[in-house]
């Protein structure tokens, strides 16, 4: 599956990291990989809140990426 | 399992500047945010502001634009720290304000998207709105 991390960079500088398309706790890893980097690149970060997305969402997103590959709009449920 | 993570960020440079006779990727980085940050509101870098009376201020960068000709200073302590110097009296606060935001989310998003290239992701960047004040973010796309 597709991996994909999707950073929203606000005003004040604060960053929202959505990490989609990761099984089990690969994703902390790779937030963990990211922050390391980030530090090389003279960013600093430290979690403010972290959220485990709801099954829902995850299914939403298993959808999409099924729709991405078949091309057909996925069953709604 | 996958997640959202909100992080708050600080900035900070190495202390050199120029390291093995090159300029630090960090400062790089600052100046090409400041670079971006300076054609978008059709200013200039320079290396000093000046204050309410006229006085010079050397700086390690400085941007200059029409709206603010004292210019935003940002000074590099020595610990890498970045310590954004001003005179905003007489009602540049805003503006001031604004142009150290701009600096701040420029370089922020600079280094996400350096950074996703570096984990070798496919990298797009977009600009947006958000909230009812329409507030400029910016959002770093990563595929793998």
């Amino acid at each position: 599956m597709t991996r994909k991390i999707t950073v929203e960079i606000t005003r004040s500088g604060e960053i929202k990291a959505d990490f989609a398309g990761f099984a089990g706790d690969d994703c902390v890893e790779e937030a963990d990989r990211l922050a390391a980097v980030l530090a090389r690149f003279g960013l600093s970060v430290a979690p403010a809140e972290v959220r485990r997305k709801s099954e829902a969402e995850i299914r939403e997103e298993l959808g999409a990426a099924t729709t991405s590959r078949a091309g057909i709009p996925a069953a709604e449920e | 399992m996958s997640v959202m993570t909100t992080y708050r960020t600080r900035i900070r440079l190495s202390p050199e500047r120029v390291v093995g006779g090159e300029l630090d990727p960090t400062w790089a980085l600052m100046q090409e945010a400041l670079e971006a940050t300076a054609q978008e509101f059709g200013g200039r870098l320079t290396d000093r502001v000046t204050d309410y009376y006229g006085r010079e201020i050397r700086c390690d960068f400085a941007l200059i634009t029409p709206d603010f000709p004292r210019g935003i200073g940002l000074r590099v302590e020595p610990g890498g720290e970045v310590t954004f110097i001003y005179d905003h009296y007489g009602g540049y606060q805003r503006v001031a304000s604004m142009l150290c935001e701009r600096i701040t989310q420029n370089y922020t998003s600079l280094a996400v998207a350096r950074a996703l290239g570096e984990m070798n992701y496919s990298v797009e960047v977009e600009e947006t709105r958000e909230g009812p004040e329409q507030a400029r973010a910016v959002v770093v796309r990563g595929t793998l």
